[in-house]
Order: structure tokens, then C-alpha cells, then sequence
């Protein structure tokens, strides 16, 4: 019985993983250097990534409801969701595990040095914040590194 | 009346000259907005002031160093094919512009101030960079300066002008911008 137990735990663990993985559609333009190391790290992670390159971003962008104050290269949708710049993986799972009545997703403004896809590799992320934002746009602190 | 079309030729090849090699900082100020498809403020800052972005202030920077990064630097080397040499000259023209506006930056958090501010002649067109990095509606009392009051979203930036006038003034935090009676010889 025991045997099973942890066959089935690790059936489980498997499971779950595959799970996790999302499929994203990233919208960028084909001059960001930046945007691609992000994308690389998504895709180390696991995660399904289709690019686009829309002839007019900032309007994508506005089409797509980010409030234009959070703008940042690259636009992400999962599930519906947007996800701007350079947020850490852990925050958009976090995010996609529970999110919020209301949400329409997660923004990290700009350009931090110290952001994934930004810092060097190994480095801990520091030195900006992971805004989320809702329908009524209203914009909240969800992280801070 | 023979040398009619003549001229009407040489007038419109000047005008043709003068379109193709001006720089237009005007031009250069809408392209910064949304060159390659961000613009340049998503990593300079919106005026080009740095912003706590990773590209840093690029105000003043010249032609000669425009080029460098285009040929150096990774992520500016990509831009290369999306600006043509008439992009380059009114982006140019126009950080040049900006280096004759003294900066002063107020940056409000919900708690505090943090503001920096240039040295300021008179006359000189001073820009006020507001960023409201915050999560509440914040209202900025300008007039003391002669201008409106203005209402920042969170998150968001204000760009205010002024032409400077001698004297001493107020910021929000209550330190003093002061403007010297000196007038600057621009270039």
C-alpha cells in the first residue's frame, strides 16, 4: 500500500506541474532585445508562448484595457488576463492560482534594471513594484522587490 | 515670364531641401513617444529624464552619442533598422532641446516627497516632471507658480512647463525652488 501511496504522489506531483504551465500570447514589437529575454524565461519554465508583433502596439495595448500609465515593452494575455512588463513568473502564477473578483491583471511599469528578462542572470530582483490593476481601474500594490 | 517655372522649380526644391535635412524637435518629440513601437520613455523616462528607468536621462545627449549606443549598445542596436537618418536628427534636435530646460522632479509615494531640482535662470522654460508613485488620486498645488492645480492618477506622470521667473517659490514639501534674476546665454 505504501508502494501506491507514493506511486500516486508522484503521479499527482506530475500532474500538477503540467498544470502549472500556461499558454501565453505575448505582444511586442520585433525591436525589443528585452521583451525575447523575458519570453526565454518563461519558456524555461515551462510555458506554451505565442508571439505577436501588432503593427500598432500602443493601440493593441489600449484595445486590450491596460491603463497607458503602466505601460511598459511587452503585453501579455493568459486566460483573458494581462500581464505588462516584466513581472516575475511567481507573481503571475500566484495571480492565476487566485485572482481576484474584479482583476484584470498585473503590471510591473517600465523598465527596472533588476527585473527578470532586465537583471543579469542569478541575480535577485529588486527596485520595482508589481501593480495590479481591476476593471474599475483601480491599482493596487501586489508586490514589491 | 519664361523663368516662371524656373523658379517655381528652385522654390519648390528648397522646399524639398528643407523638408528632408531640417531637424524638427517637434517631430522628435512625437517620435520619442513611439519609436519602435514602445518609445524611447519606456526605458529614458517620458522627458527623456531617466525616470528610474534602466536606459537612464539621455537629455542633451548628442548626435555623436545617439549613433555610439545605436552601434553598441544590445538593446539600442535593434532599433537600428527602425529609425532613418531624418528619425535620428529630429530625435537628436529634440533631447537637444530639452537640455536648455532645467528639470525638476517631484515623485510623491503616499508618505513623502522626493523631489530634485536643476539650477534655474530666468526665462529658462522649466519642465516639472509629477510622478505619483502611489495608489491614491494626488493633487498638486502649482499656483504658486501661476499654473493650475493639477490631479495625477496613480502611477502616472505629469509633465508641467513654466517659464521661470526670478524669485523664490514654494514646493510641495515645502523646501524652496529659487530662480536666479541671471538671465542664460542658450548656445
Amino acid at each position: 500500500m505504501k508502494k501506491l501511496a507514493f506511486a500516486a504522489a508522484l503521479a499527482f506531483s506530475a500532474f500538477s506541474g503540467a498544470a502549472l504551465a500556461e499558454s501565453m500570447t505575448v505582444y511586442k514589437s520585433p525591436t525589443c532585445g528585452c521583451c525575447a529575454e523575458w519570453i526565454k524565461i518563461m519558456e524555461k519554465k515551462g510555458h506554451d508562448v505565442k508571439i505577436k508583433h501588432p503593427f500598432n502596439l500602443k493601440s493593441t495595448k489600449k484595445d486590450l484595457g491596460l491603463p497607458m500609465q503602466l505601460e511598459s515593452c511587452h503585453t501579455t494575455v493568459i486566460d483573458g488576463y494581462l500581464f505588462e512588463g516584466h513581472i516575475p513568473e511567481r507573481d503571475i502564477l500566484a495571480f492565476l492560482a487566485n485572482p481576484p473578483e474584479g482583476a484584470m491583471g498585473l503590471a510591473v511599469p517600465g523598465m527596472p534594471q533588476m527585473s527578470p528578462g532586465m537583471a543579469p542572470r542569478n541575480k535577485a530582483y529588486s527596485g520595482f513594484k508589481v501593480i495590479g490593476f481591476d476593471k474599475a481601474g483601480k491599482l493596487t500594490l501586489v508586490n514589491q522587490y | 515670364m519664361k523663368t516662371a517655372p524656373l523658379t517655381y522649380a528652385l522654390w519648390l526644391s528648397c522646399l524639398i531641401g528643407s523638408l528632408a535635412f531640417a531637424e524638427d524637435p517637434t517631430v522628435g518629440r512625437e517620435l520619442y513617444k513611439v519609436a519602435g513601437g514602445y518609445g524611447c520613455g519606456v526605458c529614458h523616462g517620458p522627458v527623456a529624464n531617466g525616470g528610474g528607468q534602466a536606459g537612464g536621462p539621455i537629455r542633451g545627449a548628442t548626435r555623436e552619442q545617439f549613433d555610439k549606443a545605436l552601434a553598441e549598445q544590445p538593446t539600442m542596436k535593434l532599433l537600428v533598422n527602425a529609425l532613418d537618418e531624418q528619425n535620428l536628427s529630429d530625435l537628436s534636435s529634440y533631447l537637444m532641446l530639452l537640455a536648455d530646460m532645467p528639470l525638476v522632479e517631484l515623485t510623491f509615494d503616499d508618505v513623502s516627497w522626493t523631489i530634485t531640482q536643476a539650477p534655474i535662470n530666468q526665462d529658462q522654460i522649466v519642465q516639472f516632471v509629477l510622478f505619483n508613485d502611489g495608489f491614491s488620486d494626488l493633487q498638486v498645488d502649482l499656483t504658486g507658480f501661476g499654473l493650475d492645480e493639477v490631479t495625477i492618477a496613480p502611477m502616472d506622470t505629469a509633465i508641467v512647463e513654466w517659464v521661470a521667473v526670478a524669485g523664490s517659490y514654494f514646493l510641495p514639501d515645502d523646501s524652496l525652488l529659487v530662480v536666479s534674476d541671471q538671465a542664460v546665454c542658450v548656445h
